[in-house]
């Protein structure tokens, strides 16, 4: 089973899609903000993240990079997700993406395939 | 005792003596009186009767009388002639200044006499003492004025008085001066000036005037005199002396000078303000009775105009609606006895409304009223609009901020809503029935609406705050085109539409930002597939001139002509038939942004029922970029 490791500090946005994510077979493990992110990803190493950008302690994309140094961790793709609508992707690496809230379930599973696969031929 | 033979042959006979109006006497060695004539008897105030055969005990007051006998006694011991200046009170009480001259007379017998001739002094030493009076006056008065005065002799023109003050000025003392003459004391060509007036005042007998006189002088360096040069002259009209009398004007024409000097650098200084300076009545008028050239680059009026109100009065000029305000805060300022600050809208000749930046204050005389009131103007036309502008782009960015956050705090509980909606509508959660479904699908499209507007809200916000960028690479117009139609495809095939594109742009490439180019695509397919049932919606591209230019041509229902100029308009729907839902009614207005902020421009033709072109042109070349 796929690990999906959920970081946002809005329970509701966490629960409200953890759902459809169960329902379509993945495991996800939640996280409030980004201490509690590095942790939780050394301790499951999950397949993906989704992130959100601003969390209450450490700017996602920060705490992204932190876990990236973990190892194991160097790969894992990560979805951010924003409810700024004039936030433009830093960069255009093939395990990233972004998503601007509202957006709807199946865009999210569409770029969490579309990560996955990508990982898969990195590995 | 009785009188001794008089020898009436030794002196002259009394009808001579009576005819000398001096008074004269002659007593014999006892002091006794022999001879008085008329005058004697006149001047002592008795009968010769009364008076010969007597002396002077008989007379008058013992201590008089002693004096008396003590004269003749030294005259009749010595044998020496005296005279002697004696007080004398006649027997009307005046009292006389007198001087008797006494002699011995020896007669050849050897008797002795006294012969004495009196002299009533009285009047001639009354004149002296006047005289040296009136010559004290005149010394205190030479002596004491502040003013050099000097007297110099008309021959070689020495001086022969000098005073005081002179003797401060020029550091020489009258001890001397005295005997000594111009050439003495001062440089040659300064004594030959002066020796030339001199000459002047004596030959013509009239004073003569020196208004600057420079000299050099021991004790203050060079100083500038006034001078007035006066012949005295006398009876006969020949010159007796010289008087001059000099005022020190030196300090009087510095301060003339720097009066001047600083008039001349408050021309240079107002000349160079910024702005009009100016001096005016505290009247309805303000009335000028100075204002500065600068005043026409305000007002387009000469200065002139003002002065006096000859032409016209500044009240005049000063838009309607600030008049009251203006003189309410002047009055107040003088009240409060501060500066005042004004600003307020000046009509200029041309008819155009400057703003004018005032300061000034009131002058007040020495009753505390006020004489006028000085004060700069300048024009700050330019610097209000300004701030005004800047004013407005603040509040534009603090609206743009505003609206930033409240729409990123939106988002995040659509996002729980929508998925909260969807997951019980995909049936997740479990199968749902079909009243179900319709009324979760209500909600949830219309969450999607909730979003696009905020979207649409946020992005007009961006579009009227911030410049757009531009693409880092240029890129192929046409492959932009295509790929915008390609997108919109399952949209057009959903709906029966033909989705057919033109593209003849060629190689030309846009240099615009590409997202953005992309967005302003797709708005104007999606809105030309949403307004039409059937037929086909076609783009085309191509160039003309300098710009490319891109149609969308729809054969939808159509615009009423009325509407045209309202379809760029935000919120606007212009055709109730269709779904609200799936319209936030801001596409048209980010489109039309978005082009006009990259320099172009885009036009809608259509009519009822017959479809719609929207034409966009964007230059291939922006104005602002030089880029090759």
């Amino acid at each position: 089973m796929k690990k999906i490791l959920f970081v946002d500090d809005e329970e509701d946005v966490r629960a409200s899609l953890s759902f459809r994510l169960r329902a379509m077979g993945y495991d996800v493990i939640g996280a409030r903000d980004g201490r509690e992110a590095i942790q939780m990803a050394v301790a499951h190493r999950p397949d993906i993240i989704l992130m959100d950008l601003k969390l209450p302690d450490i700017d996602g994309r920060l705490v992204s990079r932190r876990i990236r140094t973990k190892p194991g961790l160097e790969q894992v793709p990560v979805i951010f997700v924003t409810a700024d609508a004039t936030v433009r992707p830093s960069d255009n690496s093939p395990l990233e993406a972004y998503l601007v809230k509202p957006f709807p379930a199946e865009e999210l599973l569409v770029r969490i395939e579309r990560l996955m696969g990508q990982r898969a031929r990195f590995i | 005792m009785t009188a001794g033979p008089w020898p009436e042959s030794s002196f002259p006979p009394e009808n001579i003596l009576n005819a000398i109006a001096d008074p004269i006497f002659v007593k014999d060695r006892r002091h006794v009186w022999v001879i008085l004539n008329d005058a004697c008897c006149r001047f002592i105030g008795r009968s010769r009767k009364d008076l010969i055969g007597r002396s002077d005990y008989n007379v008058f007051p013992k201590e008089q009388a002693d004096v008396f006998w003590k004269k003749d006694e030294e005259v009749f011991r010595t044998g020496t002639e005296n005279e002697n200046e004696e007080q004398f009170t006649d027997t009307a009480g005046a009292v006389h200044t007198i001087s008797t001259k006494k002699t011995l007379y020896r007669t050849p017998d050897g008797q002795e006499f006294i012969v004495g001739v009196i002299r009533d002094n009285t009047d001639k030493v009354r004149a002296e003492r006047e005289l040296s009076d009136s010559r004290a006056f005149l010394d205190s008065i030479i002596e004491n004025i502040p003013n050099m005065i000097f007297v110099k002799e008309p021959k070689e023109l020495r001086f022969v008085r000098f005073n005081r003050a002179g003797e401060e000025l020029l550091g020489i003392s009258r001890a001397q001066m005295y005997g000594k003459n111009d050439y003495d004391f001062f440089p040659r060509s300064e004594a030959d000036f002066f020796t030339a007036k001199d000459r002047e005042v004596l030959s013509g007998k009239r004073p003569v005037d020196i208004p600057e006189e420079p000299i050099h002088t021991h004790g203050h360096g060079d100083r500038l005199l006034h001078t007035r040069k006066v012949p005295v002259l006398d009876e006969n009209g020949q010159p007796l002396y010289l008087l001059g009398i000099s005022e020190d004007i030196t300090a009087r024409k510095r301060a003339e000078e720097a009066l001047h000097e600083s008039g001349r650098r408050f021309q240079s200084l107002v000349a160079n303000v910024p702005g009009a300076v100016y001096r005016c009545a505290n009247d309805k008028n303000w009335t000028m009775e100075y204002l500065s050239a600068a005043v026409e680059e305000i007002a387009q009026y000469p200065p002139s105009d003002f002065v006096g109100n000859r032409v016209r009065s500044f009240a005049s000029i000063i838009h309607p609606q600030d008049t009251a305000a203006v003189d309410a805060e002047v009055q107040r300022a003088i009240a409060g006895r501060r500066p005042y600050t004004l600003e307020y809208r000046v009509l200029r000749r041309d008819g155009a409304v400057r703003w004018v930046y005032e300061r000034g204050q009131a002058i007040y005389g020495d009753r505390g009223e006020v004489l006028w009131l000085d004060g700069v103007i300048f024009d700050v036309t330019d610097q209000k609009r300004a701030a005004e502008a800047l004013l407005q782009t603040e509040a534009t960015e603090a609206r743009a901020r505003f609206l930033s956050v409240v729409s990123h705090e939106l988002r995040t509980p659509l996002q729980s809503i929508r998925e909260g909606i969807s997951v019980v509508l995909d049936g997740v959660l479990g199968k749902i029935g079909a009243e179900q479904h319709e009324s979760l699908s209500i909600a949830r499209r219309n969450v999607d609406r909730f979003a696009r507007l905020i979207n649409g809200v946020l992005d007009i916000q961006r579009l009227d705050v911030h410049d757009l960028p531009f693409a880092p690479e240029p890129y192929p117009a046409d492959e932009v085109i295509a790929e915008a139609v390609k997108t919109m495809e399952p949209l057009a095939r959903k709906k029966n539409l033909r989705l057919e594109s033109k593209l003849a742009a060629g190689s030309s490439r846009l240099v615009y930002d590409r997202d953005r180019i992309t967005q302003v695509l797709l708005n104007l397919l999606s809105n030309a597939i949403k307004f039409t049932d059937s037929g086909s919606v076609t783009v085309t591209s191509g160039t003309a001139g300098s710009d490319i230019r891109i149609t969308v041509t729809d054969t939808g229902i159509g615009i009423r002509t009325e509407d045209m100029d309202k379809v760029f308009n935000a919120f606007v729907q212009l055709r109730a038939s269709i779904d609200r839902s799936t319209n936030t009614g801001l596409g048209l207005t980010i489109t039309k942004k978005i082009v006009e902020q990259y320099g172009g421009r885009i036009e809608a033709r259509s009519r009822l029922g017959e479809g719609s072109v929207f034409e966009v042109r964007l230059p291939l070349r922006p104005a602002a970029r030089t880029d090759a």
